[in-house]
């Protein structure tokens, strides 16, 4: 259950614009630890933590690319995220998203990769609103959120 | 010599043309209409028959891509080359880890109707290695070879 509510702190920071409930803090050795076993060749690390759930967020540059990986305080990796054009889509979520989205304008995509596997969350324009749809790497799609604002 | 060009260039789109037109016309209605199906926005679509099987390059949100349908228009698969960059971070990072030293020559994804897996071969100095990520989430080892 305690993974669940973890998995969806992290999936709300993916989507929410500002952490307005996230300061800079400094984890402790465990978390440090686990970050630089994960992440062999990571450059200008920056630490967050939000507050309520004790989850510690790392900003880094990995293969000159930015990323952020999330930490309980215990060190346990719950997994990283980072912003991806519609070109780095597996080919079943690219060709998911064109058959089933046709006339939606894609905003933004991230993707969550996990221990278990990885999920993208999908920001589209549609007629009727904006939406998040979610998509597994096999192409399966939920909607995550609807009227986004 | 102005006409001549002009007719030797006119000829040449003719020709080229016709030669698109019998590719198109070589391929049946079950595939045509499953590949329109599958790949809704597929650009600059390419069709190529073989004995067994029909093969499409295109392109898909700029990236090339192969498909390749049996004569039922069954979708048998899709190959996509990338580049590493383009993997699931998970999956950078454990390559990163586990294959430092090695540097990769083939990088693909292959999806088929309801699952994907990537493919990367690498050398370093002693040997070549084939692996494979069927969930994305690891890599089993496919093939090694001694060099």
């Amino acid at each position: 259950m305690k993974k669940i509510i973890l998995s969806l702190t992290v999936a709300a920071a993916i989507l929410s614009s500002s952490f307005t409930y996230a300061a800079t803090k400094e984890p402790g050795f465990k978390v440090k630890q686990a970050f630089s076993t994960e992440f062999t060749q990571a450059k200008d690390v920056e630490w967050t933590v939000m507050n309520k759930e004790g989850v510690y967020q790392a900003k880094f540059v990995f293969n000159n690319e930015t990323l952020q990986a999330f930490f309980t305080e215990e060190g346990d990796f719950l997994g990283t995220t980072r912003q991806i054009s519609q070109s780095q889509l597996p080919i079943l979520v690219a060709a998911g998203l064109n058959k089933d989205y046709t006339d939606a304008r894609v905003v933004t995509i991230f993707e969550y990769s996990k221990k278990d596997g990885t999920e993208y969350y999908i920001t589209l324009v549609t007629k009727k609103g904006a939406i998040i749809v979610k998509a597994t790497g096999s192409g399966e799609f939920t909607v995550h959120q609807r009227n986004v604002k | 010599m102005k006409k001549l060009i002009t007719a030797v260039v006119l000829s040449t789109v003719l020709l080229v043309n016709a030669a698109f037109a019998n590719k198109t016309e070589n391929v049946n209605y079950k595939v045509e209409n499953a590949f329109n199906q599958e790949f809704a926005q597929a650009k600059e679509v390419n069709w190529q028959k073989t004995a067994n099987f029909y093969r499409a390059s295109f392109k898909m949100n700029n990236e090339v891509m192969t498909a390749y349908f049996t004569p039922d228009g069954e979708l048998m698969g899709v190959i996509h080359n990338m580049l590493s960059n383009q993997l699931p971070i998970n999956l950078q990072t454990s390559l990163k880890k586990e294959y430092d030293g090695y540097w990769i020559t083939e990088l693909f994804e292959c999806a088929k109707s309801d699952s994907n897996s990537y493919f990367v071969t690498m050398n370093n100095a002693d040997q070549v290695i084939t692996l494979q990520s069927v969930d994305g989430t690891s890599w089993s080892v496919y093939s090694k070879t001694k060099k």
